[in-house]
């Protein structure tokens, strides 16, 4: 006989809807889901990083998803399997740890990318020449140190960087820069000031930093050419993202690396600007079932109840149609379903299983949730998505809104369709009955 | 009555032929002047009262001019209609041309003893005969004072790609010495060693080293073959053509960005390298003095840039449009365009940027004969942003159009001053030997304007040591600076 409170506090503490999974640290609650994604396949990103012939021009590629879909993990894993000697030296910038993603700037962001880089160089006693450094600290002391007007910073500055030279002096200069942008210090504006101005410079110094240490890596055998891979910047809002990929990217192209950035969804059903300066890479929504169908993926349903049940013990639940309830219910969603689950157990709280009504109540709690980000205009779209073929995607401003709410679901091949637990809502039911009548 | 000698030896014939006018000729005799520089026109319109009776009257905001000009017509032998860089803009009205062209006859009886010289620039000429066709038709003379672009001895910042320039001399040369000795070093050379060569080759041509510049660029390139890296190699090769460039080669510049640079970046389907080409280009056309394809070249570069939405390089590249308007004495279309872009800049935060277009807008101003406004724009706004930004070269750049319009005002020691105590001194600190060399030879002239006679001695050895600077530097600006020693029958002793 299971102890039904054991079993609940122990898949409480592995329901972490808020942070992405380590694939070294979390293995045991990995679940291999590729095959789940519809014809996602990542034979095709590694194609667009054209992993075959690193001698390539330099890539600049967009990773994009719906928040919560497995991004961060997905990523992070690649990251991992591309980090090898006869491929990239990966070098991997959570933006929301480096910068303050509320404030985005281009210059915060390849401020921090040269931080990690250096860092990263240094704990790994990199041998990097001394006159490759050179131009970034002379950039460093002719755009920065003599430019900036309060006396106040220039000593905090001078007292972080105590090294004498080389990779640890550098290393602490950028550490200090992009601290003083992400603790949002009043110095900011200024730094982001006087990088922008001498943005040329830096970039000329950074891009010569970067050919030389490729050549070193490569050299050590650590990989053949710098991959940096740029998470976080999913979270930017709608505008701030606009401004960051489509506006400032050009100066995000001055750096001559290989780059993949986390993007949000809303940025990749824009028009086709964003696809003649980026790559895009799109990781769909785990595709349970077809559109309007309910021939539910018995591949799939496998795949996620393996997935729940590697953080909830299936004794939590009366039988296995629970489990595969809140499946439907998630539309594929992995944080949602982690939240579904979540709510399943609040409702339980160790003192019964899962059972019919239990996830007839979570269901109703995420669905009031998602009310709340419903326009009453919105749910004549939402209906008339739903009864359309596949191919029916109006890219309007509102679909970019549900889309980037989750209100709407973006399924492998592209085509959308309404939350399953939007569906539930009676605003919804009503619109539908309406033109069904 | 002798004939007044010509100022320099470039317009001799038309000099002489104005002369003729004025004392072989009789009746109404009105000549269109070309001109494209206010020191030069001045320096005729000087020159000339030393044997008539002249005046200036002002066409600036002046619906009364055809009055005015039959006003003072009896009193003088010749005047210059001056003030006329503003007609044929958007907005400028063409009242007073039109009145010009209705009253034709009452101004040819009121200036049958008065030769009226009408000062335009180029570009205008026909613009005037298309909107006054009647006196047009009743010109006696064409005459050409227009100064070629590149004898003009003020730095180009307008052909500048505005790389800023913030290290000292002294730095320059110890990253130089970095990186021989790293690169001495060296017994197989990476792609990486390719991009210090690169590096060297930039330095070595701020510092006027030319032929060593190209030696290191040339370097860069073999490197990059070597690695097969096109687009490096392309962009070694850009470096090369920059050199002949500012050499005064422009042919050879043009046939390695036409034939080698161009189609290389477009292979490549480089956007970006193939509109800063193509700027390139528009440079080499603007110095041959073909405005209309460096306009049609900088226009591409404009749409790609669009079409790349890449704001910054638009904003700069329609700045450049803007520069080859005003070098055509476009100057109300170059104005709104400055403000146009001045804006943008403003939004961008793009400090640097918006300090040179105020610049640029100063330069209008100050063509227009709105010196204290232009000084006031010079002093008190753009050089105080230049100096906090640090960029020296552009500082000295702006101090020198301060001392333009002083020598302008006729305050040739103020003027002087800023030369010898201000320009001089920073073109020496970053090692800019192009800028040293232009202002000593700017000094030079200032202290022959001061005290011929005083300053003799001064004034021939800077003239030679602009020359020799100008010929290790094997530039254009010799054959000037030769000219000007000759006229001041001076000589350089060869050491």
């Amino acid at each position: 006989m299971h102890d039904l409170m054991q079993l609940t506090d122990e898949a409480e503490s592995k329901l972490h809807f808020d942070q992405a999974l380590d694939p070294d640290a979390d293995q045991l609650l990995m679940v291999e889901l590729n095959d789940c994604r519809g014809d996602f396949s990542e034979a095709k990103l590694l194609w667009k990083l054209r992993i075959n012939n690193l001698n390539h021009a330099k890539k600049y590629l967009l990773f994009g998803g719906h928040v919560g879909c497995g991004k961060t993990t997905e990523l992070r894993r690649l990251a991992k399997k591309l980090h090898q000697p006869d491929k990239y030296y990966v070098v991997l910038v959570d933006a929301l740890l480096e910068v303050d993603i509320n404030d985005l700037n281009y210059s915060d962001i390849l401020l921090a990318q040269a931080k990690v880089l250096l860092k990263k160089l240094e704990d790994q006693q990199i041998a990097i020449q001394p006159i490759f450094l050179e131009k970034l600290s002379n950039w460093f002391n002719e755009c920065i140190k003599t430019r900036i007007s309060n006396n106040e910073f220039k000593s905090e500055i001078k007292a972080g960087v105590t090294a004498e030279g080389g990779l640890p002096f550098l290393g602490k200069i950028f550490a200090s820069l992009t601290n003083s942008i992400s603790s949002g210090s009043t110095h900011k504006e200024e730094i982001r000031q006087i990088v922008q101005n001498s943005f040329s410079e830096f970039a000329a110094a950074f891009n010569q930093l970067i050919v030389h240490a490729e050549e070193v890596l490569a050299a050590a055998n650590l990989g053949k050419k710098i991959l940096f891979v740029v998470d976080g910047t999913d979270r930017l809002r709608s505008d701030q993202a606009k401004k960051f990929f489509n506006e400032d990217v050009h100066q995000l192209k001055q750096i001559e690396a290989n780059f993949i950035y986390c993007t949000p969804i809303t940025l990749l059903t824009e028009d086709g600007k964003i696809r003649q300066e980026f790559d895009v890479f799109q990781l769909p929504m785990i595709k349970i079932a077809e559109k309007a169908s309910n021939d539910f993926d018995a591949m799939v349903m496998a795949k996620l109840n393996e997935f729940i049940n590697k953080r909830v013990n299936s004794a939590l639940f009366e039988d296995i149609s629970q489990q595969e309830q809140l499946i439907k219910y998630s539309g594929g969603h992995l944080r949602d379903l982690i939240r579904l689950l979540s709510y399943c157990l609040a409702e339980t709280r160790g003192e019964k299983k899962i059972d019919r009504s239990t996830v007839e109540i979570a269901v109703k709690q995420l669905a009031t949730e998602y009310r709340r980000n419903i326009k009453q205009e919105d749910y004549p779209i939402l209906v008339e998505i739903d009864r359309q073929a596949k191919s029916y995607v109006p890219a309007t401003e509102a679909c970019r809104r549900l889309l980037y709410d989750l209100v709407l679901l973006e399924y492998n091949s592209y085509w959308w369709q309404s939350h399953p637990v939007v569906r539930t809502l009676e605003a919804y039911q009503q619109e539908a009955a309406k033109v069904n009548s | 009555m002798t004939a007044i000698p010509a100022p320099d030896g470039n317009h001799a014939a038309d000099w002489q032929r104005l002369q003729d006018i004025l004392t072989l000729n009789s009746g109404f005799r009105l000549v269109f002047a070309a001109y494209s520089n206010h020191i030069a026109r001045d320096k005729l319109i000087a020159e000339l009262a030393k044997n008539y009776r002249q005046t200036l009257v002002n066409a600036k905001n002046n619906p009364a001019l055809p009055a005015d000009l039959k006003a003072q017509a009896g009193q003088f032998e010749l005047l210059h209609i001056i003030g006329t860089e503003l007609w044929f803009t958007p907005d400028s009205s063409l009242q007073s041309i039109y009145h010009l062209n209705y009253q034709r006859e009452s101004l040819a009886a009121a200036c049958q003893q008065t030769v009226l010289v009408l000062w335009l620039y180029d570009s205008q000429i026909s613009e005037f005969a298309h909107e006054a066709p009647d006196l047009w038709a009743w010109r006696k003379a064409v005459l050409d004072f227009s100064t070629p672009l590149e004898q003009i001895a003020t730095l180009p910042i307008h052909l500048a790609w505005l790389d800023a320039d913030k290290a000292d001399i002294k730095d320059k040369q110890q990253r130089l010495e970095n990186i021989n000795s790293y690169l001495q070093g060296r017994e197989v050379y990476s792609f990486a060693d390719g991009q210090l060569w690169l590096e060297k080759s930039h330095i070595l041509q701020v510092l006027g080293l030319w032929d060593e510049s190209l030696v290191a660029a040339a370097q860069s390139l073999e490197i990059s073959k070597k690695h097969q890296n096109k687009r490096a190699e392309s962009i070694a090769n850009s470096q090369i053509a920059y050199i002949f460039q500012m050499q005064g080669n422009l042919e050879q510049a043009l046939t390695i960005y036409q034939q080698q640079v161009l189609p290389e970046f477009e292979a490549l389907a480089d956007k970006q390298q193939i509109a800063v080409t193509l700027l390139r280009i528009a440079d080499i056309f603007q110095l041959r003095g073909d405005s209309a394809q460096a306009l049609q070249k900088t226009q591409q570069a404009l749409s790609l840039f669009e079409a790349m939405g890449d704001k910054l390089s638009a904003t700069l590249t329609q700045g450049r449009i803007a520069d080859i308007m005003h070098k055509r004495g476009e100057l109300g279309q170059a104005l709104q365009i400055y403000q146009q872009i001045l804006s943008v800049f403003a939004d961008l935060g793009n400090k640097s940027n918006y300090a040179v277009t105020k610049v640029k807008i100063a330069d209008i101003l100050s063509d227009t004969g709105e010196l204290e406004q232009a000084l006031q724009i010079y002093q008190h706004e753009a050089l105080p942003a230049l100096e906090a930004l640090g960029d020296k070269y552009l500082c000295a750049s702006t101090i020198e159009r301060m001392a333009v319009i002083l020598q302008m005002r006729g305050e040739l020691t103020e003027a002087l001053n800023l030369y010898q105590q201000k320009v001089l001194p920073i073109y020496a600190e970053l090692g800019n030997k192009h800028g040293v060399l232009i202002c000593q030879y700017n000094i030079a002239m200032l202290l022959e304007k001061v005290d011929r006679h005083l300053h003799q001695s001064e004034i021939n050895s800077l003239l030679c040591q602009a020359l020799q600077a100008a010929q290790a530097m094997r530039i254009a600006e010799a054959e000037m600076i030769m000219n000007t020693l000759t006229r001041l029958d001076m000589q350089c002793i060869s050491k």
